[in-house]
């Protein structure tokens, strides 16, 4: 018996509810349209059905798990704008080899399959950019550790530090005082009207303990960021960017930003 | 078991806890850290690992298959970095060819499935010099052609590879639910298995749903499962206990109640 062919077969009677109906419906001389010998077809044509039938439910629920542990927001949104999406989702997309695997056909779906307006898509795909970025970079644990010395610390950007670069104004849309507030919709009501406009730009995320908000990073705060390679003092940091400089940079060492690469 | 560290009872890391578990470091003695979450980025771990040990417990070596040297240099980056005194996987297979099962799927029982078993982790100990440990998982499906006991088929790759065990014993109640493979609830198959060789264990609990058995982690330890490692613990004194809690997370107080209560068995025993 091959047992890589008969394992290929289980895996799809496991994640295939079509493949599966059609396998044991299959007339029994039917054994070399799964790719099988008469004696492995037989043996796997003993499973019960019904039992895959209901193990396979599961596997569908655990899909979708996966995908709600890291984009937890788009999820909320996407209750708003599609109601249907889980079935869709899962209905149009094969089981893939891995987690990460799912989170690239989820995001493909968002920007190519799913039935939305098209700000609304530019929207949840910028909101699960957010979703994947959070879920990647957790914050460390503990308080940052750090002396705020002018003449002294040394900013670096951090390696949890998140920048997005999303499509639309996401710093307007998304809950500002909790990680896990769904966007600014009207529950209550449709979304629309609602725009969600093209825009594209630079997001710093601040984290504080389990809140964030987003903020616009400008050319001037994106080049601030830019220095922070640990070479300079927060003092010749100041004197090259200005004033502002100073307490930008207090606000990223509190928000785990910047790290003082004098002292890590 | 002389050759790994105790490391008493702990808990599965996951994010969604993060903030319970830093206020209750306490109560926990080492965390279990899913690596497939973390490949995009290991450094997240290095905070926590300053903090408890972390067990490194891989999703998809798909020892029952292949295990593609990608996946393994994945795990390996998460094991190094961790440094940590073992690491696991499960007896089972996530793809077969390009066809992923989407879940860990069981073999069969077989005299060729065990030399392709044994090939896969000695390649995982040729890569990752840190002891590695086996599930028993729970079996969505048995396979009807197996020629062994799940026992023996364990206990032999044990004796071939000096791999170690994680035994879930949620996985055992539910197994011997769903097909009736072990008697007195499981204790038979807890005493055919070598389990001088077990490095951890797993508690978790499970659901009833159309009819089975099933091993989600979201609700609380059973009290078969309770037994199960009480009856361990009268025979060896595993080096970690772990519970699993992955969905309908509870006020984290139950769980520290339920971490305590492992530790209350343990420390029963020994006494």
């Amino acid at each position: 018996m091959s047992m890589e062919a008969m394992q290929v077969v289980a895996a799809k009677l496991l994640t295939d509810h079509e493949y599966r109906a059609s396998f044991f419906d299959a007339p029994p001389n039917a054994f070399a349209d799964h790719g099988l010998e008469r004696a492995e077809f037989l043996v796997l044509r003993m499973l019960d059905a019904s039992k895959l039938d209901i193990v396979s439910e599961g596997y569908v629920g655990k899909r979708w798990d996966v995908i709600g542990s890291v984009f937890p927001r788009t999820l909320d949104a996407l209750a708003h704008f599609c109601p249907g999406a889980r079935q869709t989702y899962l209905e149009s997309t094969s089981t893939p080899a891995n987690d990460t695997e799912e989170r690239a056909a989820f995001r493909t779906f968002l920007d190519e399959t799913i039935d939305v307006a098209t700000d609304e898509r530019r929207y949840l795909c910028d909101l699960a950019h957010l979703d994947g970025a959070l879920h990647d970079h957790p914050l460390p644990a503990g308080l940052p550790e750090y002396r705020f010395r002018p003449e002294s610390t040394k900013p670096r950007r951090a390696a949890d530090a998140i920048t997005l670069a999303v499509a639309g104004p996401l710093e307007h849309h998304i809950g500002l005082r909790t990680n896990t507030s769904a966007p600014r919709l009207e529950a209550s009501s449709s979304p629309l009207p609602w725009s969600y406009s093209e825009s594209p730009r630079n997001l710093l995320v601040l984290r504080e303990g389990g809140s964030f908000t987003l903020e616009l990073l400008d050319d001037n705060q994106a080049a601030l960021l830019a220095s922070c390679d640990g070479t300079q003092t927060v003092a010749a940091l100041v004197q090259a960017h200005g004033t502002d400089a100073d307490n930008r940079l207090r606000t990223w060492f509190r928000h785990r930003i910047v790290e003082d690469a004098a002292s890590v | 078991m002389a050759d790994l560290p105790h490391l008493g009872v702990g808990l599965g890391y996951r994010e969604p806890m993060r903030r319970d578990i830093l206020a209750n470091l306490g109560g926990l003695d080492f965390f279990e850290v899913v690596t497939d979450a973390y490949f995009r980025n290991p450094k997240a771990l290095q905070a926590l690992a300053s903090l408890k040990t972390c067990i490194p417990h891989s999703l998809h070596c798909s020892v029952g298959s292949s295990t593609e040297p990608a996946y393994l240099e994945k795990v390996a980056g998460i094991v190094e970095s961790l440094a940590p005194p073992w690491h696991s996987d499960h007896l089972a297979f996530t793809h077969a060819g390009n066809v992923s099962s989407g879940h860990l799927a069981p073999i069969p029982y077989t005299d060729e499935a065990l030399d392709l078993v044994v090939q896969n982790i000695r390649r995982i100990q040729a890569r990752i010099p840190v002891p590695f440990a086996l599930e028993n998982i729970t079996m969505v499906f048995y396979w009807p052609h197996s020629t062994m006991d799940e026992h023996t088929f364990l206990s032999e790759v044990v004796r071939r590879t000096g791999c170690h065990l994680l035994l879930d014993l949620e996985n055992v109640r539910v197994n011997t639910i769903n097909h009736g493979l072990y008697g007195r609830g499981g204790r038979d198959f807890l005493d055919a298995l070598p389990l001088e060789r077990v490095a951890q264990v797993h508690i978790a609990g499970g659901q009833h749903h159309k009819g089975l058995e099933h091993d989600t982690h979201a609700a609380p330890v059973s009290a078969a499962t309770w037994d199960l490692l009480s009856y361990l613990c009268d025979h060896v004194t595993p080096p970690g206990i772990l519970l699993e809690r992955d969905a309908a997370l509870p006020p984290f107080s139950e769980l520290l109640a339920e971490v305590q209560r492992a530790r209350s068995i343990v420390q029963r025993v020994l006494a």
